[in-house]
C-alpha cells in the first residue's frame, strides 16, 4: 500500500504554491512532498527503503534546472524499485510533440497547467480521485 | 562533290603507289608517249621519268611543301620543259606536272618585288588604301585587266569594295553578289591553299583515270590545278573571262574575302608565282587584321567612358533592369546605329526606342532560346531569311543582335536595327527570275528590302562587354539573395522558437497573477467591500487579456511550426464548417453567399480552415449592426489557365486605403477595443498561413463600402519548414 503522499517536482515557487493550495482544498488531502528540481526528487525518493512506502503519485514539471522532468521520468522507469510508481508530467506546453515525447518516456499521464485556480482545483481533484481509487487495488504480483 | 576526281586540264596529275607504279593519271598524258592514259596504269614510273628525277621525287618528305623538279631533256618522254611538284603522303606520292610561266626575270625579281609590295603596304594608312594598292599592283604585275576585292559577309553575301580596271572590262565596283552566286561550299577550296589559278580550256576539266587511293582531298583542295566551284566556269563564260586568279584574304584567321584577277587571255601562274602571290596575300591579311584591330581598339577606347557610365548606372540601381533603362547613357548609345532595344531579365520585360510589338519580341526571343548558344552573341542583318515572321516588322527590326544573359537563354538584351532601303546592283539575276541558259550573271538593279546596316566587330565587342558585366552583377545579386534568404530563414526559425519559449515562460507568472487573485477572492472576498473586489477583478481581467495575447502569439507561431498536409480542399466544406462554429455564438445564424463553380483550393485543410475562420469572423464582426451581414465567398479568375484569387467580401465598415497594409500586422487595430471585440492578431495569422502556402493576400476596400480580401495558394511554392 502506497503512502498517502504525492511527490511534486517543480522549480517555480509560484506554481508549487498554486498547486499546494489547490491540493489543500480537497477533503482529506494527501501529504505533498515538494522537491525543487529533478536531482532533489531522485535523492528524496532514494530515502524510501521499500517500494511499498513510496509516494503513491509523482507529478513532474518538464522544465527544471539541471535534470529535466523527462530525465527523471526515465530514471524512475528504469529503476526496479520505482518503475511501478505512477508518474504524471505536468507542463505549460500543449504542443503535440511534447505530449508524445512524454508518453514515449513512459509517463502515465500528461496534464497542461491551467491558469485559473478553479480549473486547477478540478484537475487536482480528479487526479486524486483516480489515483486513490486505483491504488486501493493491489497489483497481482507485488 | 564528284565521285571521280577531276582536275584542270593545263597540268598533268599522277599518283604513284608506294612501290613506284602509276596508280592513277589525269586523262591528258604528255604527247609523244604513244599510249593513252589508261594503258599507263600499273606501269612503273620509270616509263615517264628518268632515274635521276625519280630519285629526287622519292626524296620528298611527307606533308611538306613541294620542291619543284624541272623536267629537262633527259626524261624518257618529252615533258616540254614542265616542272614536277611531288607531294608525299602515307599512301603514296602525288605528282603535279605543270608548265612554267614565261621567263620574266628581267622585270620580275621575286625578292625585290615582294619587298616593293611590303613597302607599299606599310605606306598605306587606311584599309581602303591597302586594298587598292594590292589590287593595282597585282593587276599590273601579272597582266590582269581587272582586279577586285570581293568581301564576304556573315550571311555569305558578297560585295565588290575595291577595283583596279585597265578599261578592258566593265566596272564591277559596288556590285553585290547573292549567297547562291559564290556558294560557301566553294570556300573550303581555300582551306589549305590561298591561291587558285583558273584557266578555261577547250574540252574542260580532265578526269583522273585509275585509283586515286586516298588522294581525293589533296586533288580537291591542295594542288594548283584543282577545280573551282562549277559556277565559276559559268561566270567566266558569261563574262568572257579566260583566266581568274583568286587569292583568299583572312582577318584574325577567319576568311574575310578574296582578291580576284580577271583576264581576257590565258595567264598561267606557275608554282613559283603562286607562292609569291600567296606571300602577298599573307602580308595583306596581316595588315588587314592589324588595321581592323587598331581601328576597333581606338573606337573601343573612345567609347570606354560610355560603358563605364552604363556599368555605374547598373551598380547603383536597385535592379539591373532599372539600371539598363536609364537615359544617360541608354542602350542605344552603347551600340550606335540602332533604333530600339529590349530587355528581358528578372521577370521584367522592357523596350526602348522603336521596336516590334511586345508579343513579337517575346516570340522572337523564345525562338532564339532554341537556336542561340548561351555563350555567343547572335547577329543577323536580314532577319526574315532565318525567321520568317520578321517580314512583319522589317521597319523596326530588319537586323537584330541578341545577347543571352543566362545559360538557359531565358534572359536577354536585344538591339534592333531598322530597314535600310537602298538600291543595290547585283551581279546576277534574282533567283526568282528564271534565267535562261547562259544569262545568270547579268547586272541587275534591285531595291534591297528587309536588310539593315551590317553589324560590326565593334558592335559585338560592346555587347559582349555588357553581357559579361551583367552576368557578373546578376551572379553577385543572386548569391547575395541566397545569403539574405538563408539569413531570413534562420531569423524566421529563431523567431518561431523565441515566440514559443517566451509564450510558455510568460504563462508561469500569469498563473501567479491570475490564479492567486482568484485564490484571494475565494479566501478573502467576503472580508472586503465591493470596491475592493472590483479592484481584484480589474487585476484578473488584465491577466486574462494577457493570457489571450499569449494564446494569439502562440497560435501565430504555430502556423510556421506545424507540418503541412497538402491536399485539394473544397471551399464549400471549409466555409460550412467554419460557419457552423461561428454561428454557435451568433444571435441569429448568418448566411454566407457561396458563388458557384469555385475550384478546389490546395493546402493544409486545418490551416485553411483557420484562414476562413478569421476572415469570416471579421466579416461578421465589422458589418453594420443595423442589418444582417452580407458576406460573399467566391473565386475571381485572372486567366484561362485557371489562375485567380479566392475572395471573402463583406459590406461592412471597410478599411481606408492608407491602412490596408497595416491591418496584417500584429495587434494593429484601426478601431477602438470597446466597439469591436478581439485582439487584431487574426489577420496576421491569416497572412502567415497564406504566405506559408506560397500565396499572397490583398485587400480591396473603401470606407463605408465593405472590404474584399483576395488570396491564392501556390502549390508549387509551398515551403516546408522543419519542425524541431
Amino acid at each position: 500500500m502506497y503512502t498517502n503522499q504525492i511527490l511534486l517536482a517543480e522549480d517555480d515557487t509560484t506554481d508549487a504554491e498554486f498547486f499546494r493550495r489547490a491540493l489543500s482544498r480537497l477533503d482529506s488531502p494527501p501529504e505533498l512532498v515538494w522537491c525543487k528540481n529533478g536531482v532533489e526528487a531522485l535523492e528524496g525518493l532514494a530515502t524510501y527503503s521499500e517500494t511499498a512506502s513510496l509516494p503513491r503519485l509523482a507529478i513532474l514539471d518538464i522544465k527544471m534546472p539541471g535534470m529535466s522532468g523527462l530525465e527523471v521520468l526515465e530514471k524512475l522507469k528504469s529503476d526496479a524499485r520505482t518503475k511501478d510508481m505512477p508518474v504524471i508530467i505536468m507542463s505549460s506546453s500543449d504542443e503535440p510533440q511534447d505530449i508524445a515525447r512524454a508518453y514515449d518516456y513512459g509517463a502515465n499521464g500528461y496534464l497542461v497547467k491551467p491558469s485559473r485556480f478553479q480549473d486547477l482545483r478540478e484537475l487536482v481533484g480528479s487526479i486524486n480521485y483516480f489515483w486513490i481509487k486505483t491504488n486501493r487495488l493491489r497489483p497481482a504480483s507485488s | 562533290m564528284p565521285h571521280d576526281s577531276s582536275v584542270q586540264s593545263y597540268a598533268c596529275v599522277i599518283v604513284l603507289s608506294p612501290e613506284g607504279r602509276i596508280q592513277a593519271i589525269s586523262d591528258n598524258p604528255p604527247t609523244g608517249l604513244g599510249a593513252d592514259a589508261g594503258a599507263l596504269i600499273g606501269e612503273p614510273a620509270s616509263r615517264l621519268f628518268s632515274e635521276a628525277t625519280l630519285q629526287r621525287i622519292n626524296a620528298t618528305k611527307t606533308n611538306g611543301a613541294p620542291h619543284p623538279i624541272p623536267l629537262t631533256a633527259g626524261e624518257p618522254v618529252d615533258w616540254n620543259g614542265w616542272q614536277c611538284l611531288p607531294r608525299r603522303r602515307p599512301q603514296g606520292l602525288l605528282l603535279e606536272i605543270e608548265p612554267r610561266s614565261a621567263d620574266r626575270s628581267q622585270v620580275f625579281v621575286p625578292e625585290l618585288t615582294l619587298r616593293d609590295f611590303n613597302d607599299a603596304i606599310e605606306a598605306t594608312t587606311t584599309t581602303q588604301q591597302l586594298l587598292q594598292t594590292v589590287c593595282n599592283r597585282l593587276g599590273t604585275l601579272f597582266g590582269f585587266g581587272r582586279a577586285v576585292v570581293f568581301e564576304v559577309d556573315q550571311e555569305a553575301n558578297g560585295f565588290v569594295s575595291t577595283e583596279y580596271n585597265d578599261g578592258s572590262f566593265p566596272l564591277l565596283h559596288g556590285v553585290h553578289y547573292r549567297p547562291e552566286d559564290f556558294a560557301d561550299t566553294g570556300h573550303d577550296l581555300y582551306a589549305t591553299e590561298s591561291v587558285l589559278n583558273v584557266i578555261t580550256q577547250p574540252g574542260g576539266p580532265v578526269r583522273m583515270i585509275g585509283d586515286v587511293g586516298g588522294f581525293e582531298d589533296v586533288i580537291r583542295q591542295c594542288i594548283g590545278c584543282r577545280l573551282p566551284h562549277p559556277l565559276i566556269y559559268a561566270f567566266m563564260e558569261e563574262l568572257e573571262i579566260k583566266t581568274i586568279l583568286s587569292l583568299a584574304l583572312y582577318n584574325h584567321g577567319e576568311l574575310w574575302g578574296f582578291i580576284f584577277g580577271h583576264a581576257h587571255d590565258t595567264i598561267h601562274l606557275d608554282y613559283q608565282l603562286r607562292t609569291f602571290i600567296h606571300l602577298v596575300g599573307s602580308l595583306t591579311s596581316q595588315a588587314l587584321t592589324y588595321r581592323e584591330s587598331d581601328q576597333a581598339h581606338r573606337h573601343w577606347l573612345a567609347s570606354d567612358h560610355l560603358r563605364a557610365r552604363m556599368r555605374e548606372n547598373i551598380a547603383r540601381a536597385t535592379t539591373v533592369v532599372e539600371g539598363l533603362q536609364q537615359a544617360d547613357p541608354s542602350l542605344l548609345d552603347v551600340v550606335p546605329n540602332t533604333g530600339g532595344a529590349a530587355i528581358l531579365l528578372e521577370n521584367q520585360f522592357v523596350t526602348l526606342g522603336a521596336t516590334p510589338t511586345a508579343e513579337q519580341v517575346l516570340d522572337l526571343l523564345a525562338w532564339a532560346g532554341k537556336v542561340v548558344d548561351s555563350q555567343a552573341i547572335y547577329t543577323h542583318a536580314h532577319l526574315e531569311a532565318v525567321y520568317p515572321p520578321a517580314a512583319n516588322f522589317t521597319d523596326t527590326a530588319s537586323g537584330i543582335m541578341l545577347v543571352p544573359l543566362n545559360t538557359r537563354c531565358t534572359d536577354w538584351i536585344a538591339w534592333f536595327r531598322p530597314e535600310f532601303v537602298e538600291e543595290v546592283t547585283y551581279g546576277s539575276l534574282n533567283p526568282e527570275a528564271q534565267p535562261d541558259e547562259g544569262s545568270r550573271f547579268q547586272l541587275t538593279a534591285e531595291v534591297r528590302r528587309g536588310y539593315s546596316l551590317p553589324w560590326t566587330a565593334v558592335d559585338l565587342d560592346a555587347a559582349r562587354n555588357l553581357q559579361s558585366y551583367i552576368r557578373d552583377v546578376v551572379m553577385e545579386k543572386y548569391s547575395q539573395l541566397s545569403r539574405v534568404n538563408h539569413q531570413l530563414q534562420m531569423a524566421y526559425e529563431e523567431m518561431q522558437s523565441f515566440s514559443y519559449t517566451v509564450s510558455h515562460d510568460l504563462r508561469a507568472p500569469l498563473r501567479g497573477i491570475d490564479g492567486f487573485a482568484e485564490i484571494f477572492i475565494e479566501d478573502y472576498g467576503a472580508k472586503i467591500d465591493a470596491q475592493g473586489q472590483a479592484l481584484i477583478h480589474t487585476i484578473q481581467q488584465n491577466a486574462a487579456r494577457m493570457n489571450q495575447y499569449i494564446a494569439d502569439i502562440l497560435e501565430l507561431s504555430r502556423v510556421g511550426r506545424t507540418r503541412l498536409t497538402v491536399e485539394n480542399c473544397s471551399v464549400y466544406d471549409l466555409v460550412r464548417t467554419t460557419m457552423e462554429a461561428l454561428n454557435a455564438d451568433q444571435p441569429a445564424p448568418v448566411e454566407v453567399n457561396l458563388e458557384e463553380n469555385m475550384p478546389l483550393i490546395r493546402g493544409d485543410a486545418q490551416l485553411l480552415g483557420v484562414v476562413f475562420h478569421h476572415l469570416l469572423s471579421n466579416a461578421i464582426k465589422y458589418s453594420p449592426s443595423t442589418r444582417p451581414p452580407e458576406i460573399t465567398v467566391g473565386f475571381r479568375r485572372s486567366n484561362e489557365f485557371g489562375d485567380g484569387e479566392f475572395f471573402v467580401a463583406d459590406k461592412g465598415i471597410g478599411i481606408p486605403p492608407l491602412h490596408q497594409d497595416r491591418v496584417f500586422g500584429m495587434f494593429n487595430r484601426l478601431v477602438t477595443q470597446h466597439d469591436y471585440a478581439g485582439h487584431g492578431v487574426g489577420l496576421a495569422i491569416v497572412r502567415s498561413i497564406i504566405i506559408r502556402h506560397g500565396g499572397q493576400i490583398r485587400i480591396e476596400s473603401q470606407v463605408g463600402r465593405g472590404a474584399t480580401f483576395l488570396f491564392y495558394t501556390d502549390p508549387h511554392e509551398l515551403r516546408e519548414i522543419k519542425t524541431n
